[in-house]
């Protein structure tokens, strides 16, 4: 039985298919070990017993009928609690809408349930996925599983926790400034940040509209394909929804990636935590084994990053926020509330340089994109940090630490994929990111299953 | 921009609360800002890039 807490949505999937696994006796394993572990990892918000199993008996009728509906038909799957489900409770993990039940479903969610899914729940965030820590104090905050004493990362962290515990087969996240990509990095997960505008963000609360993408975690490259499959797609809905054709992801994951050319950008090598430099050189040095050239790159613009960064979603998220901000301040955390209001002090000449520092940091990108196949970095430049008591002040201090390696993704619209690279001294999971230019998530995940043979949770930091 | 007068004035005038807990906070993010800005120096003739924007398909129909 422990071996359906952690299998791949892949591997699920067959047994389901072939009729060897009911999709109702796999949800109420998944439901039992939520109601056993939760109280203490608070992945969940709203754990969806009755819908999950209500899904779960309609996947099974068409199951036995012979209407597979394909690969993710009966999968479990938790919903980040900022994407709309209509009818079912959407926090966005904020006490501002600990009331509030939609009347529609987001596009993405939507897609999904149309694939077959089975909804376990609505999951855990950082107070309106505009943190990186994971702290939720009206929801509770979320543990991270390999410690409980250590953060899981956010804001998508109840998505990343809930994998790495067995807690969900596959998660849906969205990432502003890195909360698919934090999190999954902290929780020793896989989590894909796609292309601006490939995934629909059509009623998903939004933190910072221009920077919102929405994506998959899972525990492993071939399920993150599985499910951007059904993700990805254009939706008249969104006006930042691409119109461009879908591939097949699957289809090339296990082509050879011997040949390819990855930049390291010297930004990226500066300010690292000692075990996570260690464990991105070893990284490094495997996939020069695997037959891959790593050159390194010089990409000035990137330090233009933070600024940019903080003054767009900051400005954006105190446009979003601004009449809540005056009426409910109270029902904000001090953390969240401080970078709004920071956010409604940045001027407008300052937002409209931030947008012209992105062009020129999307130049930039193109550049080396001209001379490199991809890009490549830690995920975040910090071991996983235990929670401190003073975790107003260590919530901003993580975001200021991380924004430099985590919003140049978000700022100029490419995909990253994070993977784990190793545990550190103290056992938790470190990542790197593969970066690629826009639309080039076959070839991303391509790479990254390549690098999951490796079996990077296997490597643990060495004195050597 | 980040003196504690100038940020209650500025949240004052837009009917933002002022709270005193947060005070440190927000001059530490506007002090982080104003800090990463001095790399705007370096990037020559930035202000004749046109911005990034959301160009909404609304507005090419």
């Amino acid at each position: 039985m422990n071996d359906l807490y952690y299998m791949s949505a892949k591997d699920l999937g067959m047994l389901l298919k072939e009729r060897k696994l009911s999709p109702v006796e796999l949800t109420k394993i998944m439901l039992d070990r939520i109601d056993q572990l939760d109280d203490t990892l608070r992945t969940y918000i709203t754990p969806l017993h009755e819908t999950a199993l209500k899904q779960a008996r309609e996947a099974e009728n068409k199951i036995m009928k012979g209407e597979y509906l394909g690969p993710l038909h009966g999968i479990p799957v938790g919903i980040k609690d900022n994407q709309y489900t209509m009818g079912i409770r959407t926090t966005d993990g904020s006490k501002l809408f600990v009331n509030f039940y939609p009347s529609e479903t987001a596009t993405v969610v939507s897609k999904l349930v149309l694939a077959g899914i089975v909804m376990l729940g609505k999951q855990n965030l950082h107070e309106l996925a505009a943190g990186s820590t994971g702290t939720n104090p009206y929801f509770g905050t979320t543990r991270n599983p390999w410690n409980i004493e250590y953060m899981p990362g956010g804001s998508s962290g109840g998505g990343a926790a809930s994998l790495a515990a067995g807690l969900a087969t596959l998660a849906t996240g969205s990432d502003t400034f890195g909360s698919i990509r934090v999190p999954a990095a902290m929780c020793g997960v896989y989590g894909l940040k796609p292309t601006h505008g490939l995934v629909s963000a059509h009623r998903v609360f939004p933190t910072a509209w221009s920077l919102d993408t929405i994506g998959p975690i899972a525990r492993s490259v071939g399920d993150l394909a599985l499910m951007l499959q059904v993700m990805a797609g254009y939706d008249p809905h969104d006006p930042a929804s691409l119109r461009v054709p879908v591939p097949n992801y699957s289809e090339d994951l296990n082509k050879n990636i011997k040949g390819l050319t990855i930049g390291v950008p010297t930004h990226y090598m500066e300010n690292l935590d000692e075990d996570v430099d260690k464990l991105f050189h070893q990284a490094v040095s495997t996939l020069k084994s695997l037959g891959v050239e790593i050159k390194e790159v010089v990409i000035p613009e990137l330090e233009m990053a933070t600024f940019a960064g903080y003054a767009t979603v900051g400005g954006e998220a105190a446009a979003f926020h601004h009449q809540w901000l005056k009426t409910h301040a109270e029902d904000y955390s001090p953390d969240i509330r401080s970078f709004f209001l920071a956010g409604s002090l940045i001027e407008a000449r300052q937002y409209i340089q931030a947008q012209q520092a992105r062009r020129r940091i999307v130049q930039a990108f193109e550049r080396a994109f001209g001379e490199v196949d991809m890009l490549l970095g830690p995920t975040i430049p910090i071991m996983t940090p235990k929670f401190k008591e003073n975790w107003v002040k260590q919530n901003l201090d993580v975001v200021k630490r991380i924004m430099p390696y985590t919003v140049p993704i978000n700022l100029t619209g490419v995909p990253a994929l994070a993977v784990p690279i190793g545990l550190d001294r103290y056992g938790l999971p470190v990542g790197m990111q593969f970066i690629g230019s826009h639309l080039t998530e076959k070839q991303l995940l391509q790479i990254g299953h390549n690098w999951e043979q490796v079996n990077p949770l296997q490597i643990k930091i060495t004195d050597d | 921009m980040t003196y504690e007068s100038y940020i209650k004035n500025s949240l004052q005038e837009q009917g933002l609360p002022v709270i005193e807990f947060d005070i440190p906070f927000i001059q530490d993010i506007l002090m982080t800002v104003k800090q990463a800005e001095y790399f705007l120096v370096e990037a020559p003739y930035l202000n004749m890039e046109v911005p990034i924007q959301v160009v909404d398909k609304e507005l090419l129909t």
